[in-house]
């Protein structure tokens, strides 16, 4: 559990574990293509942003 | 943008929540990430892009996350071979989506080089880091190892290789060779890796913003503008004046 109010975009692109690079599914691997912006709003509650309108990127990608 | 790059940091001290400032200054901006790590620096790539943008002073500073641990040093192959024998994908489809990352790369700025990355393990680069630290130099040397990494097809595992790169930042090569071999700052490079542990990281990179506001992976500019933005205003509300408004540093 973070102790830190979580900002910004919860899907951004990132690596976890050894999940950096590789498309967890072959028909995700557009979803690597970034977004037009979709990250610009800021979360101060910690709450889940939805998915939907980022592409899920990090889900996307695993190395 | 400035370098937080002394011995202490209160960062790396204690695994409690780190305390908020006292006054206005300098947004504090601690980030876990590893150098085998693509959207690590596409990440650094758009923050940089933020704090150009911020009309605000930040100070950063680096903190160890290995992703994969096991990795050997040396690993004979490319990125394809690596990934098509360890994670048993076609070799046409790893081209494919490192194409993907490539493109995504190059938006920022950054000309990712797939086929001459040497895959090794990255705890003696994460010395290397506090090492520069130590001297004031970990930005400098972070963006060196990475490009090295990502764009130049060096080898960031071998010291022989590494004391070459930090070379090139203005450390002494001997000295960098020395604190490799004898693993000199590898505590510092588990402390930083038990904190993020405590904090609840388990992605990079991650960012945190004066030890209050977390933000993970590599967000849009805007993004990571509107987090030192608000967390500017905050700091201004408290102190009563304007947080670090004599320009951006980088």
């Amino acid at each position: 559990m973070s102790p830190f109010a979580m900002l910004g975009d919860a899907d951004a692109l990132a690596c976890e574990g050894d999940s950096c690079l590789l498309p967890a599914a072959v028909a995700t691997v557009g979803a690597l293509t970034p977004p037009d912006a979709p990250a610009a709003s800021v979360h101060t509650t910690g709450a889940p942003v939805p998915s939907s309108t980022v592409g899920a990127q990090e889900a996307a990608v695993s190395r | 943008m400035t370098d937080t790059t002394d011995a202490s940091s209160a960062m790396s001290a204690s695994a409690s929540a780190p305390a908020l400032p006292a006054a206005a200054g300098p947004i504090k901006v601690d980030v876990w990430s590893d150098i085998a790590c693509p959207w690590c620096y596409i990440g650094k790539r758009k923050f940089e892009d933020a704090a150009a943008r911020f009309d605000g002073e930040v100070e950063v500073e680096y903190h160890s996350f290995e992703l994969s641990p096991d990795t050997p040093v040396d690993f004979e192959g490319d990125e394809v071979d690596f990934l098509a024998t360890h994670k048993g994908m076609p070799a046409e489809q790893v081209r494919g989506m490192l194409d993907h990352v490539t493109g995504i790369a190059a938006e920022v700025g950054l000309a990712y080089d797939f086929s001459s990355l040497h895959h090794t393990n990255t705890v003696k680069a994460h010395q290397l880091l506090h090492f520069a630290k130590a001297r004031g130099l970990q930005l400098a040397m972070t963006e060196r190892l990475l490009a090295a990494y990502f764009v130049e097809g060096r080898h960031v595992g071998r010291v022989d290789d590494l004391a070459d790169l930090a070379a090139e930042v203005g450390l002494d090569h001997d000295e960098v060779v020395a604190a490799l071999e004898s693993d000199r700052h590898l505590a510092d490079v588990r402390a930083d890796q038990q904190q993020a542990q405590a904090f609840g990281i388990t992605g990079v990179p991650f960012f945190v913003l004066e030890g209050k506001y977390g933000i993970s992976g590599a967000q849009a500019p805007e993004a990571f503008l509107g987090a030192l933005q608000q967390v500017q205003g905050e700091l201004a509300a408290t102190s009563g004046g304007s947080a670090g408004a004599a320009g951006v540093a980088r």
